[in-house]
């Protein structure tokens, strides 16, 4: 069940030199409920705004006991600016948690991949898993790293590539996913990232392992009635929103 | 009145309104293509709720819809290209409507069709089922066959309307497209085709581009546009239509709030329709029931019904 009312606003941050914002609010009901591969819709632009469509945005994670909820995005356009200049003690028009989120079984050994700002989708996933994951993070360059003490502080191993080898090792994050599964003993395969690394990571992953991905797509409603967010599946299209947005790779059809 | 007829008396206002004879609780119908089947809402309200629920539009078989992106957002407004994905005539009836029917809704089913036999055969389904409705849907803007083409030559739209009279006894709503000169010339020939009631207005047709990508920003190219921005041409066209025609209106084009809604009454619509609103806050529907209930109580109307109309002109 969906819960819909304002949340306090309770902190927010600019995340080193990447430019990414944190906005972390009050919510128990949304805090207790969700868990990872879930996200929030949030309404931009206050009373009267000329912004129809909230904008879905992945939980970077919850905490139970304070009844907190952290989000953190990429400003990519004018409702993400708006948001980004909310503050502490302001009221963020949130409805969720919403869409499905990764299958987790205990005792897995898992991989957990994150490219751009699919980092914070699976944010929220080592911190469930811990050490039971190791995190494979790919940015483009050094100044858009960010996050990185908060998947070490969960335990979870963590393995970082740049595009352009700016900071650590050069190249595509898909190359640390097929070091680890040559090295073997991985079960699980989780990813959240642009269409070409979840498309990738399918490729070397080949059946080696389970493979759930998060996907991304224009929404509309993000309830899943409206339609618009669908995505191409073995059985024909399915709704980005509510039949995901985390989906087990051996029905989608990657473009 | 029948004592089971259910009406909303919210502030002493009585809400309930009479669209072709059925008996609707309150004003407030979700518009097709919105909602769904009422399903995905049921965490805010149920569908026995509202005045009535307007199904996603359903066809004699199966559709896929569109490429993605299927939709973007403008100024007040949003721009989609579903293209009518449904899982077709026999699956809305074995499994949607009756749990529809079992809550209590009023169910009207919006109808769509690739030509007049496919249209036909389809109302045919319907018209054996406790559906409530039906709303002909002349008028979508995002296939490539049938849809709008429908709706946009008057002689086509009496045609198929005349067609699909003989297949129903249920009351006809026809949904109209404002992408259309002079839209009162199509609704007085579906009216004269045996329309009981006319909807209007789709969505216009619109297109944006991407000028990072120098893409169109949907996959269709074109799409429908809706919300606040199509409003007073919503307005505009539902206050024409009504100057023509005998049969009832029910006004759409976004309505977001009550106030919108009392306009769209005071301009001739018997009922109205609430979609994208939904969208930015998935209570819409009841907060506009609520508002219509509250500007009646303040100006001391006993009945929202006789919002119709009520616009004072010269």
């Amino acid at each position: 069940m969906s819960n819909y009312y304002p949340a306090e606003i309770v902190g927010t941050a600019v995340l080193g030199d990447s430019g990414v914002r944190q906005i972390v609010f009050r919510s128990p009901s949304i805090a207790s409920t969700c868990s990872p591969g879930q996200f929030v819709n949030i309404a931009c632009g206050g009373e009267h705004s000329s912004h129809i469509l909230r904008r879905p945005i992945s939980i970077a994670g919850a905490d139970r006991e304070s009844g907190c909820v952290d989000i953190r995005f990429d400003i990519k356009g004018a409702g993400t600016a708006w948001m980004a200049e909310l503050k502490t003690g302001e009221l963020l028009d949130v409805i969720g948690p919403l869409g499905k989120g990764y299958p987790v079984e205990p005792g897995k050994k898992c991989l957990v991949v994150g490219g751009g700002t699919g980092i914070y989708s699976v944010l929220f996933l080592a911190k469930v898993l811990g050490a039971g994951c190791k995190a494979l993070l790919g940015f483009r360059n050094s100044s858009l790293i960010n996050s990185i003490s908060d998947f070490e502080s969960y335990g979870c191993g963590l393995s970082i590539i740049t595009d352009d080898g700016s900071s650590g090792r050069k190249g595509f994050v898909t190359e640390l996913v097929a070091e680890e599964l040559d090295r073997g003993g991985i079960d699980t395969v989780y990813a959240c990232g642009p269409m070409g690394m979840l498309k990738a990571v399918n490729d070397i992953v080949g059946g080696r392992a389970e493979y759930y991905v998060s996907l991304e797509e224009r929404m509309g409603c993000g309830v899943g009635a409206c339609m618009a967010c669908v995505c191409h599946t073995l059985v024909g299209y399915k709704r980005v929103c509510a039949d995901g947005p985390v989906f087990n790779a051996v029905e989608v059809c990657f473009k | 009145m029948n004592e089971h007829v259910k009406k909303d008396i919210i502030k002493g206002v009585d809400l309930s309104v009479n669209i072709c004879g059925v008996n609707l609780r309150n004003p407030v119908i979700t518009a097709s293509g919105t909602c769904g089947c009422g399903e995905e809402y049921a965490p805010w309200y149920s569908a026995a709720e509202l005045g009535a629920i307007s199904v996603k539009a359903v066809t004699l078989e199966p559709r896929e819809g569109n490429e993605v992106p299927r939709i973007c957002e403008t100024p007040s407004g949003i721009l989609n290209a579903i293209g009518l994905q449904n899982k077709g005539v026999r699956h809305f009836v074995e499994h949607d409507l009756p749990r529809l029917k079992s809550e209590g809704a009023v169910v009207i089913v919006n109808l769509a069709g690739r030509q007049v036999s496919d249209y036909a055969e389809t109302a045919s389904i319907i018209d054996g089922t406790d559906a409530d409705m039906i709303e002909l849907n002349i008028s979508c803007p995002n296939v490539h066959k049938g849809g709008m083409a429908f709706g946009t030559d008057k002689n086509m739209a009496a045609e198929l309307v005349s067609e699909i009279r003989r297949c129903t006894s249920k009351p006809l709503i026809v949904k109209l497209t404002p992408n259309v000169t002079d839209i009162t010339e199509i609704a007085l020939a579906v009216e004269t085709a045996g329309a009981d009631a006319i909807s209007l207005i789709n969505t216009l047709l619109g297109m944006r581009i991407d000028i990072r990508t120098r893409r169109p920003m949907l996959a269709n190219i074109t799409g429908g546009l809706s919300g606040p921005a199509v409003f007073p041409v919503a307005l505009r066209m539902v206050w024409q239509v009504k100057n023509k025609v005998k049969i009832p209106v029910i006004g759409m084009g976004g309505i977001s709030t009550g106030e919108d809604a009392v306009e769209m009454m005071l301009a001739g619509a018997d009922a109205i329709m609430v979609g994208t609103a939904m969208f930015a806050d998935p209570l819409a529907p009841i907060r506009i029931r609520d508002g219509i209930a509250d500007y009646c109580a303040i100006n001391g109307l006993p009945a929202a019904r006789e919002l119709t109309g009520g616009v004072i002109i010269g």
